[in-house]
């Protein structure tokens, strides 16, 4: 490596380390508030440096274990099965507008943009879901309205299968004999590994986050997700401490002991962790090499 | 080009398709309907099944279905009826409640907290048609002046749960602060003399300010000696005392004069610096140490209320006289849902939570001997049993909301006559002029929906005294104009004197 | 006779030629048939979840009645919309939701391809791999406990802000607050920490795929770095950016509504700037709860933003037919 090439790594390592300290500033001053003391939080903000330490947002959350344990099952199902199924459909639907030889291609392309922007808003939707198809208090509620697929990242894909696989490639395989489909999973997919990596990424953060489904589709609690449950404690703990004549005229001591302040940073936390190790799944997927040269 | 209108025209005739037939089968259930509720007369064999929609604050009680079939033994008993209990997340509650109407869900009865508005949507069957006939017991329970003041155009669509129906306003302050201090309560007869109490604090404890925000909302918050006819746009000044000239509330006298007392309280320290951002309980805020107290409305058992939200003892001082308003009477309401198959047997199960001890009991407090036990000695009072804490007993319901909570019994802690004192208090509650007046924003809505976002954007900045009264305050005058609040005004006008003429006023 | 003549001759024409036509189209059908079966599902999706809701629009021009039903409602033409431009805000909302989105898509993109830029050339793996993971952690976090986190920078009273920065520079308190010239510039960087991460990972993934023998190629013609990203990197993906940027303009009357409501803290006094389409729509409706009134909002949002796309990529086909959506 040249001392010129050594300085250019240390410059934009430099640069990349600033950014990610960036980062990762907040998200440190989020795990700290989670676990500083609700005295200390009112009296002072959220710092970083809590005059008193508690476990005592995690210790509410632990007290919803059995719930939170159910949730966590039927959003790692839901993740998974759903992420599998969205990159399924997506490129399928996705390949074949991305080639320029196939007829009325603009029109399909017009038809996914066209959902970009407009939509017939909630009570529609509800109405075909749940009249037609019957979807309440089911697992499919969590795993199909909304989510299955989007428009953006049929675009997404097919305009890198338009600028990263080489119509030449295809050609040449139709000439082997080798039929659309077969083409389509032994070389097109192989060869979009990253792409297929970063939707994917992006159906399962959908997927892990989605609360809304689960609020408006179900309203059986044994199929509520984990997003859906902390949403639902987010809002009723704000509902609840902003309500308090409502509140206090139930008996139960619960509101007065919620640590408020830092629960919803500990749900945030508990939150966000599971992607986050799930995450090195995705980006061994990103790594150069398998690409078109090394096929070639 | 040809091809594309060929591929949109056939989506479009498939989604005029399903919408055709959304309409068929809505017009279907109508009539389905109509034809049920002329043979109400016929006795059914099943029990009728009443779906009741309800909010819920926290997860869902464990023991809930076997509440549920406790219910079901009376009432399948009593009246042929039982009720299939459906707890919503009060952060799904509204979309939930429109979207199971709109798609025409089994729904036969809800609470609901904006009465003007579900009923002007044509979300609630008008019961006031049908009381008498299977609701007397509720109408008895309440009160005839209660009961009219649920009536819009002389028809009732639903009945306030009993609970308090009038509201006094007034401050509350730790005690030990008081007693500290030697803080003479008594010396405070009106808004301005809180001032007093302030100064004490501001000088005694220099990490505490006199007077926090209520939660969500401004320093002043729900303090009021107007009648607000629902939504503050036009409103009657002394509590509806004088006559039915509505007026601007943010243009008059005594409205500035309270943002200018409250900005002058800020600038003093009195007031947290982040009142109008601060996200914070006030609760938790007080029992902190960061503020002394808060402006709150309140009733009897207030004070027990709030000790046990704050975990200290606190007292009150109330400045503002107990009023009974159509707001505060129609803030809490239940109501038959116009989708009910068969409303009569709704409005006979909802006379039971009117009048039948044990069903409110059973809605209130669960099961006995398994959620609660009776105290010894005390009539009327209750406690957890052995080893049922807050925590992990099996079901809490909300008194305040299932019916008449005056046939509740009394957690240990409360006063024993808490329920006693606020029926008195309801009684001798003066009653604002415009009581039973619902104003029905349906015609202005588009002026009502501009004007409301002028009220978010400088409300809570004046009345926490964070901003500069002398500017602000025109400008919120000014722009409440553009929006149009002369025109609601003058529709709440019209409305309120028709209303006034039609009650003999 | 004559003009019956001269009316079936084309017509023979024209059938013998759709003949033809069918043929090949049979052929070409037959050709594509594996590809048109591989979009059914997607296509069937898109229909349902998409496509078949859309009869919802009418709930824009309908004064809603529950027990009316959605089609038993009045009619009521365009009401509804008239809430949007009722208020003297209308412009200063329309101006801020059209400004923060077009310097959001300006200044994500540049720095979003900046940073993809820079990680593809990090050498060192697990410094690589950590960079990846960490720029997406923003992206993760909700706007609301985002909100949270600004409010512990900027509180008057406890702010670090006011506790620790300004005083260290020697500045007086500032009540961030209620003052709203500084929100434009604290806005923008929290848009641009929360979603340039996620922007990043796309182009990344667009820049992975470049073949490595155009750079081989050029190091040994004696390209610099510099030369090589203007070169070769930036052009190739330039058809993702284009798209990207279409997609933008498409919801360009939409906002992000935590950043702009959550963020502020709801504050009023900020309302010049932090007020956009969708804070407008939502604090006019929190009491009347109209779905009339904000289907309508999402109507006229979709329209502006569908025009603005037909424009743009007209212009984009214009310039170069490649790189446009459709």
């Amino acid at each position: 490596m040249t001392i010129e090439n050594k300085s250019f790594q240390w410059i934009i390592n430099i640069i990349m380390m600033a950014i990610a300290i960036a980062c990762l500033i907040p998200f440190s001053l989020l795990i700290m508030s989670s676990i500083s003391s609700e005295a200390s939080i009112i009296q002072n903000g959220y710092t970083f440096f809590p005059e008193e330490f508690s476990m005592k947002a995690y210790g509410y959350l632990w007290t919803h274990w059995s719930e939170l344990g159910r949730a966590y099952g039927i959003t790692v199902f839901i993740t998974v099965v759903g992420t599998a199924a969205s990159l399924a459909i997506t490129s399928m639907l996705a390949y074949p507008i991305s080639r320029s030889d196939l007829p009325l291609k603009n029109l399909f392309a017009f038809l996914v943009f066209f959902t970009l922007l407009f939509n017939g808003g909630l009570v529609p939707t509800y109405l075909i879901y749940t009249q037609v198809f019957h979807l309440k208090n089911t697992i499919w509620a969590l795993l199909i309205p909304g989510l299955l697929m989007n428009g953006f990242n049929v675009l997404l894909v097919r305009t890198f299968f338009m600028t990263s696989i080489p119509p030449a490639l295809i050609e040449a395989a139709s000439i082997d004999g080798a039929g659309e489909i077969k083409i389509f999973y032994r070389i097109v997919l192989p060869l979009s590994l990253p792409i297929m990596a970063t939707i994917g990424l992006f159906a399962a953060i959908l997927y892990w986050n989605d609360w809304f489904n689960g609020l408006t589709y179900v309203t059986d609690s044994k199929y509520f997700s984990i997003q859906t449950i902390l949403n639902k404690m987010m809002t009723d703990i704000q509902f609840l401490t902003s309500n308090s004549n409502i509140a206090g005229s139930s008996a139960t001591s619960e509101i007065a002991e919620i640590p408020s302040t830092s629960v919803r940073m500990a749900i945030a936390v508990i939150g966000v962790l599971p992607i986050l190790i799930a995450y090195p799944f995705f980006q061994k997927y990103f790594i150069k090499g398998i690409t078109i040269g090394a096929v070639k | 080009m040809k091809k594309k209108f060929g591929w949109l025209s056939a989506i479009l005739a498939l989604m005029i398709l399903i919408a055709a037939c959304g309409t068929n089968s809505g017009s279907d259930n109508t009539a389905e309907k109509a034809s049920e509720s002329n043979e109400s007369g016929e006795v059914s064999e099943a029990p009728y099944e009443v779906v009741y929609a309800f909010p819920i604050f926290q997860s869902v009680p464990k023991d809930l279905n076997l509440v549920q079939d406790e219910i079901n033994k009376i009432s399948k008993a009593k009246i042929n009826v039982t009720v299939k209990l459906l707890p919503i997340s009060i952060s799904a509650w509204t979309n939930q409640i429109n979207l199971m109407m709109t798609s025409g869900e089994k729904l036969d009865m809800l609470a609901h907290f904006d009465y003007s508005t579900q009923v002007s949507k044509g979300k609630l069957y008008p019961i006031g048609d049908i009381m008498e006939q299977y609701g007397k017991g509720i109408i008895d329970a309440l009160g005839q002046d209660y009961y009219n003041a649920t009536k819009i155009n002389g028809k009732s669509y639903g009945v306030p749960s009993i609970r308090d129906l009038a509201q006094d306003y007034g401050y509350i302050i730790r005690k030990d602060l008081v007693e500290k201090h030697n803080i003479d309560l008594s010396q405070v007869k009106t808004y301005e003399d809180y001032e007093k109490i302030f100064s004490v604090i501001k000088a005694k404890e220099p990490n505490m300010v006199g007077v926090t925000n209520m939660s969500g909302n401004s320093v002043l918050g729900t303090y009021s000696t107007r009648d607000s006819l629902g939504d503050d746009f036009g409103v009657l000044l002394n509590n509806g005392q004088t006559d039915f000239e509505i007026v601007n509330w943010f243009a008059t006298d005594e409205y500035a004069q309270q943002l200018k007392t409250i900005r002058k309280w800020y600038q003093a320290g009195y007031i947290l610096k982040d009142a109008a951002q601060n996200q914070e309980a006030t609760q938790a805020i007080i029992k902190a140490g960061k503020a002394a107290g808060n402006f709150s409305h309140m009733k009897p058992g207030f004070e027990a209320q709030e000790s046990r939200g704050i975990g200290m003892k606190v007292v009150a001082v109330r400045t503002a006289p107990a009023v009974a308003k159509t707001s505060t009477v129609t803030n809490v309401m239940l109501g038959v849902s116009s989708n009910a198959e068969k409303p009569e047997k709704v409005l006979q199960f909802l006379n039971l939570m009117y009048t039948d001890k044990d069903i409110v009991n059973l809605f209130d407090w669960g099961i006995e001997g398994k959620h609660y036990v009776k105290m010894e000695g005390q009539d009327n009072m209750i406690k957890y049993p052995d080893g049922v804490d807050g925590d992990n007993v099996g079901y809490f319901g909300y008194g305040w909301m299932h019916g008449n909570q005056f046939l509740s019994q009394v957690f240990e802690g409360d006063d024993p006559e808490v329920f006693i004192k606020q029926a008195e208090f309801n009684k001798t509650a003066v009653k604002s002029k415009a009581l039973g007046f619902t104003f029905n924003s349906e015609p202005v809505k588009t002026e009502v929906a501009a004007a409301t976002g002028v009220l978010q954007q400088f409300r809570r900045g004046l009345e926490s005294g964070v901003l500069d009264v002398d500017k602000e305050l025109p400008k919120f005058i000014a722009k409440l104009k553009d929006a149009g609040i002369d025109k609601i005004m003058e529709e709440k006008q019209k409305q309120l004197d028709e209303w006034a003429k039609a009650n003999g006023n | 006779m004559m003009s019956h003549l001269a009316q079936t001759a084309p017509l023979a024409k024209t059938s013998q030629e759709t003949n033809i036509k069918k043929k090949q189209g049979l052929k070409k059908l037959k050709r594509y048939l594996p590809l048109f079966l591989l979009m059914i599902p997607g296509l069937v999706y898109l229909i349902i979840n998409n496509y078949l809701p859309l009869f919802g629009m009418v709930i824009a021009f309908k004064d809603i009645n529950y027990s009316k039903g959605i089609f038993g409602s009045d009619w009521i033409g365009l009401k509804n919309f008239e809430f949007l431009f009722r208020s003297s805000d209308a412009f200063i909302i329309t101006r801020n939701t059209l400004l923060y989105n077009g310097a959001f898509i300006i200044i994500n993109t540049v720095i979003a391809v900046a940073i993809a830029i820079i990680l593809n050339d990090i050498k060192n793996k697990f410094l690589s791999r950590f960079y990846q993971s960490v720029i997406v952690l923003p992206y993760l976090i909700s706007m609301v406990v985002v909100g949270y986190l600004a409010f512990s920078v900027f509180s008057i009273d406890s702010g670090l802000m006011n506790k620790t920065i300004l005083p260290m520079l020697g500045m007086k308190d500032i009540s961030w607050y209620t003052e709203p010239q500084y929100w434009p510039y604290i806005l923008t960087i929290v848009h641009a920490w929360n979603g340039a991460g996620f922007l990043c990972v796309i182009y990344l993934a667009s820049i992975i795929s470049i073949d490595p023998e155009y750079y081989e190629a050029a190091t040994l013609d004696g390209a610099s770095k510099w030369q090589q990203v203007r070169a070769i990197t930036i052009p190739l993906i330039t058809p993702v950016i284009t798209m990207m940027t279409l997609l933008a303009i498409g919801r360009i009357f939409y906002s992000d509504f935590g950043l702009f409501y959550q963020v502020p803290m709801n504050s009023g006094a900020l309302a010049d700037t932090t007020n956009v389409i969708d804070t407008y729509v939502f604090r006019g409706l929190m009491v009347l709860g109209d779905i009339g009134m904000s289907s309508a909002a999402g109507v006229y949002q979709s329209i502006v933003g569908f025009v603005l796309v037909i424009v743009s990529n007209y212009i984009v086909r214009k310039v170069n037919r490649e790189n446009a959506l459709f």
